[in-house]
């Protein structure tokens, strides 16, 4: 869901937001299959750091390294750091002039 | 009011009178008690509501309940999530599914179980090149939103099931 | 006795209400209503007159509720916001969806309130060659002649569609909060035939 919050999930704030009450998932768009690569995705674990380290919970891990990540690629593409988020597509059209 | 008459995996229902505003998640979830179909946004957008109707010509298509009033329904043969195994044994899918680990919170589930099985039983009467397979997968299944498990299991479960049997589904 | 600067700007208002009249009813009633065919009868030249009759007709084709299905790609837009359609919907092979995704699935054969879903019978895309999206009237009109994109329709096809096609019908009758098409859909089938009429003729 990283992609969703990099890309796709914009929630402005009050009344021209959820806060007119009036949003559902027609508005707030989520990252669906087709926005995700879904084949060519690599899964790299790491070896532990310690032999005898335990196995810890990761939780929902998407929502900071996919966002780095994704961000940095924008840069190294555009020239352009983006600190704000959703980055959608017209915001990078706008810095592509 | 309308009356409602149908048939759900297999047994008759009804007929039950409706009001015309009812959907026909309300009906499956809170007259039938049939909750493995789920109500996830109402607007048409994920598709945890979906279910299978069946045509009598024998092809099958999916179709979302939250936004449908039951009586659209009348007439009808649908399957739901609940219709999936027989006699306690799992469908291939659904083994799947659980091989796979394809579900976490599971809510939106059934919907993609469904497309699945239709999708499954679409392939078998009209079979498609290996190369077209992973797209038409995608194409099946992208109405369907997953918040937790970012899709891929789902897919590679039934792409999976497809390649165990390749004769049967591809050209 | 009235000065004579009191007359001059009695007169000059009075030659100012006369042509604001004649020029509101050549320009068409407001946005949301259309004015009737014979409002138009005082533009004196015939293709001049068949351009309004036309341009009036168009506040009917560039409305949302047209346009949304009329979309230049392969997905429609919704509302009257015209955003592209959420969940996202494509085409497919012959303007009825994907697969997975036929259209009626989700659109039933009459609006659901209770949902907010509009809906008819014979829901669907305009093909490719129709698409209105981004287009001048002055295109869509010379599009709208044109047999080779408008399904091989004659010009009283065209009347008779856009007067009295159910599907077409549905955008005067949209529910949920979607603006519906201005005035009715006798009075767009009364605009474009008058418009067949006088020649056709298309606004630059």
């Amino acid at each position: 869901m990283g992609v969703g919050y990099t890309f796709l999930e914009k929630l402005p704030l009050y009344e021209d937001g959820p806060g007119n009450g009036k949003w559902n998932l027609g508005q707030y768009v989520v990252a669906r299959g087709s926005d995700l690569p879904l084949r060519d995705l690599e899964i790299e674990v790491l070896p532990a750091v310690d032999a005898n380290e335990r196995p810890k919970g990761i939780a929902e891990v998407t929502g900071i390294p996919v966002i780095a990540a994704l961000v940095n690629a924008i840069f190294d593409a555009t020239g352009h750091r983006f600190r704000a988020l959703p980055v959608t597509q017209d915001t990078i059209k706008g810095v592509l002039k | 009011m309308t009356t409602l008459s149908l048939t759900i995996n297999g047994r008759t229902y009804g007929p039950t009178d409706v009001r015309d505003e009812l959907t026909m998640n309300d009906y499956l979830r809170e007259y039938l008690g049939l909750t493995g179909t789920k109500f996830g946004c109402g607007a048409a957008q994920c598709l945890s509501c979906a279910v299978i109707i069946d045509n009598p010509d024998g092809t099958s298509y999916t179709s979302p309940t939250c936004i449908v009033p039951a009586a659209n329904f009348n007439g009808k043969s649908i399957r739901t999530v609940e219709g999936h195994a027989k006699n306690g044994e799992l469908s291939v899918l659904q083994k799947a599914f659980i091989e796979h680990f394809a579900f976490q919170c599971g809510y939106c589930t059934a919907g993609f179980l469904n497309e699945g099985q239709v999708l499954l039983e679409r392939l078998e009467k009209k079979r498609v090149p290996r190369a077209d397979l992973e797209k038409t997968i995608g194409e099946a299944l992208d109405g369907h939103l997953c918040r937790c498990t970012g899709y891929v299991r789902y897919h590679e479960a039934v792409r999976d099931v497809i390649l165990a049997d390749p004769h049967r589904y591809l050209l | 006795m009235k000065s004579k600067r009191q007359i001059t700007i009695l007169l000059a208002l009075t030659a100012l209400q006369a042509m604001l009249i004649s020029t509101h009813a050549a320009s068409g009633a407001p946005a949301d209503t259309l004015a009737t065919p014979e409002s138009f009868a005082e533009i004196a030249d015939t293709a001049a007159r068949s351009a309004a009759l036309f341009t009036e007709a168009g506040k009917v084709l560039a409305h949302p509720r047209c346009v949304n299905c009329h979309p230049a790609g392969d997905r429609p837009r919704q509302g009257d916001v015209q955003r592209l359609h959420q969940p996202p919907v494509a085409r497919g092979e012959d303007g009825f969806g994907l697969p997975a995704m036929r259209y009626q699935i989700c659109h039933q054969t009459a609006n659901f309130e209770p949902a907010g879903v509009p809906g008819n019978p014979a829901w669907h895309l305009a093909p490719h060659e129709m698409a209105w999206e981004g287009k001048t009237l002055a295109q869509i009109c010379e599009q709208i002649k044109d047999p080779a994109r408008n399904g091989g329709r004659s010009l009283e096809d065209i009347v008779h569609h856009v007067g009295g096609d159910p599907l077409v019908g549905w955008a005067w009758a949209p529910g949920g909060d979607r603006t519906p098409a201005p005035g009715t859909q006798a009075l767009a089938g009364a605009l474009l035939d008058a418009w067949v009429k006088t020649g056709s003729a298309c606004p630059n």
